[in-house]
């Protein structure tokens, strides 16, 4: 995606947006057919012994506003469409973080008939939290590193950071493409 | 004036929705703002884990089945390893009963608090939510210093428990129990007088007596529809056959009656912790139970969090049961739900659902009926009289269920 | 009825310490017994293999290369271990401890999840 602006601005705004995702990403929970032990403890991080809104994380409840998919669970194949389509309903770029062992591998549901074994053979995903449950500190240690891994830029521009640009060049060309029309 | 010709319109809500923090799908038909029909859609968390269970030996299935849900995992876990140990022929040593005990009366308070604070975020009260999961993880402290891990806790093994209690232990539970109780005086006072709360609740969801049975509604729903229903004094099982309930029953039916009955359910595990701790027996906490569990069947009722929990394990003398049935406490008070909502404000529905403490990941079993080789399912009257019949056979001294 | 009753609560907590842990800045104290990633013992090991059967998850294979000359080899996948404990359990030599394991283990890849463990093979002695 190529927008109108030039090169150091564009670098300025590509600044700007990894500053504002890191410092306030907005997640979405989803549970895709868990124990229930992953979901308390992650609504336990936002609870006051916790409190992940210390990162500026604000759980969402529209897959629409959100940047991290936190998802749980071993993917039942009744959920398996719902998981896709919510993935596909958040906007570039995405973050998925798996939540416990059967959110990693099918855990003690593997080779169950009704589970795909794991969030990666659904959706891809970019951070991952073994334990069952893991610990609410756990969680936002993955978080902490999920965020972390955005701050900088990838070496060489792969995935992650060509997703960003393309995103913050979508941002810019919104405004303009609107006022054309207008 | 003529009755406006009202339109039908069909909210649907779920599988992915913020009030619910689990899968679930709800089609309410709604009039205005008034409900007119409720539809519930399960199955989103079925995994399959009954099925499982026939490829797993005897010991993984005991993780397995903790793993049904991660509020009620003791319970579960204690249901599995007592059918399995009735079938097995073993005496679990007295001090490992006693420490079954206290894990789940631990789990009752952490699930009960739990809910409240849930209960209170749907009504719109974050206040009380925030504040009640606060002091929940006092419990989650206790309960990860004794197990080791803060939800799925795995203190079961075949033939007794995995940890032992120290002093220490003792002294850091008598501690928080003392904490939890002035802070449960607390949420009591405030549910049942706070204004604006009880706006959400008084009134709401009123269930009465006869509905209750009818509906077959269960644990503390029924019990705040004054249905004295609880397997911990119909069949005591395990500890509470030394250590007796008080069961606090409740007549007004409503949501606040159903906060109430939870919240004073806390105070008498408080009471219970206590008095186990008091003269905790001593000795061994597990005895061997071998691999292979002899020919047979046994059912097994438990009273959990949410109500009553039902295992049926059958064997077939190898190491691997051939079938383990389980009843799960919400499926039973689904229907309720859907049964109440009716007539009530498209806004009360959270609260109602939220009134039974659902659990959809204990929910989804699955049964599925062949038709097609003949077998057709049977009426609620041939069940009875097959019912009747099986038991008189056997000559099975059933507990005489409490009714009415 | 009253108004407010969670009032006190709420502006009191103003005026006292926040209940928050301040975790990652400052790490958090863990019970003793609180079950981390498994650590195996290769010295004591006999490759009875128990664990690997009674783990309810898979989670760890236990490979016999050369029974004779006792060289065993462990696989554990941390990704798929529901850190039940049965495992230790179920080891009647005490090779394996969980308690004070690691728990922060999250990652951004699967890699640090599959941990192998070797016992090098004993030298047989030729003994006449
Ligand atoms: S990882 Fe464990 S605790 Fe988490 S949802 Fe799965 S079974 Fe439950
Ligand atoms: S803790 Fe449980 S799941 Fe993990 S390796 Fe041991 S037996 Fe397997
Ligand atoms: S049970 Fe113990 S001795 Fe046997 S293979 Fe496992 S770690 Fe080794």
């Amino acid at each position: 995606m190529s927008s109108n602006l030039s090169k150091p601005w564009q670098a300025a705004l590509d600044q700007i947006t990894t500053w504002a995702r890191i410092n306030s990403p907005w997640a979405i929970h989803f549970n895709s057919g868990s124990c229930n032990g992953c979901d308390i403890e992650i609504l336990a991080t936002l609870t006051p012994r916790y409190d992940l809104e210390r990162f500026g994380i604000k759980l969402q409840g529209s897959p629409r506003h959100a940047d991290v998919l936190i998802c749980t669970g071993p993917v039942s194949r009744q959920a398996r469409e719902r998981l896709i389509r919510t993935y596909e309903q958040m906007h570039e770029p995405k973050f998925v973080v798996a939540v416990g062992a059967c959110a990693l591998s099918g855990g003690i549901f593997q080779g169950c008939y009704n589970v795909m074994d794991g969030v990666e053979n659904v959706i891809p995903v970019d951070a991952y939290i073994p334990g069952c449950p893991p610990r609410p500190e756990a969680i936002i240690d993955g978080i902490v590193k999920l965020l972390g891994s955005l701050q900088e830029p990838p070496a060489d521009e792969t995935d992650a950071g060509e997703t960003i640009a393309a995103a913050a060049g979508e941002i810019a060309a919104a405004p303009h493409a609107g006022s054309e029309h207008g | 004036m003529q009755p406006q010709k009202t339109e039908q319109f069909t909210v649907p809500i779920g599988p992915q929705h913020p009030a619910l923090k689990e899968p679930s799908s709800f089609l309410i038909s709604v009039d205005g703002e008034v409900v007119t029909n409720a539809i519930v859609r399960l199955g989103y968390a079925h995994r399959g884990i009954e099925k499982a269970t026939e490829s797993r030996t005897y010991v993984q299935n005991l993780y397995l089945l903790e793993r049904i849900c991660g509020i009620c995992s003791h319970i579960h876990g204690t249901a599995f390893a007592m059918g399995v140990e009735r079938l097995a022929g073993v005496e679990v040593p007295p001090r490992a009963q006693a420490i079954r005990l206290i894990i789940a009366e631990l789990e009752r308070i952490h699930s009960h608090m739990l809910w409240l604070g849930v209960g209170a975020h749907q009504g719109g009260f974050d206040a009380l939510f925030m504040f009640s999961w606060r002091d929940r993880e006092t419990v989650m402290d206790l309960l990860e210093s004794i197990s080791g891990n803060r939800v799925n806790y795995s203190a079961n093994v075949l033939g007794g428990v995995k940890f032992d209690l120290t002093a220490a232990h003792i002294g850091d539970i008598l501690k928080a129990l003392d904490y939890l109780e002035e802070r449960t005086h607390h949420y009591l006072k405030v549910v049942t007088t706070d204004a604006s709360f009880l706006q959400r609740t008084r009134g709401i969801g009123t269930m009465t007596r006869h509905q209750a049975e009818v509906l077959g509604a269960i644990g503390p729903t029924a019990r705040a529809s004054g249905v004295l229903r609880d397997v911990r004094i119909e069949a005591p099982y395990g500890a509470y056959v030394d250590h007796p309930v008080t069961t606090i029953t409740d007549d007004r039916g409503d949501l606040e009656a159903r906060f109430a009955v939870r919240i004073k359910e806390l105070f008498e595990s408080y009471r219970l912790i206590r008095e186990v701790l008091d003269d905790l027996p001593p000795g061994d906490i597990k005895t061997r139970v071998k691999r292979k569990i002899p020919e047979g069947e046994a059912a097994f009722r438990v009273e959990a969090p949410r109500g009553e929990l039902f295992y049926f394990i059958k064997s077939d003398g190898t190491d691997i049961p051939s079938r383990v049935k389980v009843r799960t406490p919400t499926i039973c008070n689904m229907t309720s739900v859907v049964k109440l909502a009716v007539g009530h404000q498209l806004a009360d529905v959270p609260m109602i659902l939220a009134g039974i403490d659902p659990c959809f990941s204990c929910n989804d079993r699955m049964v599925r009926v062949n038709r097609n080789n003949g077998s057709d399912g049977w009426t609620w009257e041939q069940l009875r009289q097959h019912g009747i019949e099986y038991y008189k056979q056997r000559s099975q001294d059933y507990d005489p269920l409490v009714v009415g | 009825m009253k108004f407010g009753m969670m009032f006190k609560d709420v502006s009191g907590a103003l005026f006292k310490k926040p209940f928050t842990e301040n975790y990652p800045a400052e790490p958090t104290e863990t019970p003793d017994r609180l079950r981390g990633s498994l650590v195996w013992d290769p010295d004591s090991c006999t490759g009875c293999g128990l664990c690997a059967r009674d783990c309810p998850a898979m989670a760890i294979e236990i490979e016999v290369i050369d029974k004779k000359a006792k060289h065993y080899q462990m696989t554990y996948h941390i990704d798929r271990c529901t850190f039940c404990g049965q495992c230790v359990e179920s080891c009647n030599q005490g090779s394996l401890v969980m308690e004070g394991g690691e728990w922060e283990l999250a990652s951004l890849s699967r890699e640090p999840f599959t941990e192998v463990g070797e016992r090098p093979p004993l030298v047989v002695e030729e003994t006449e």
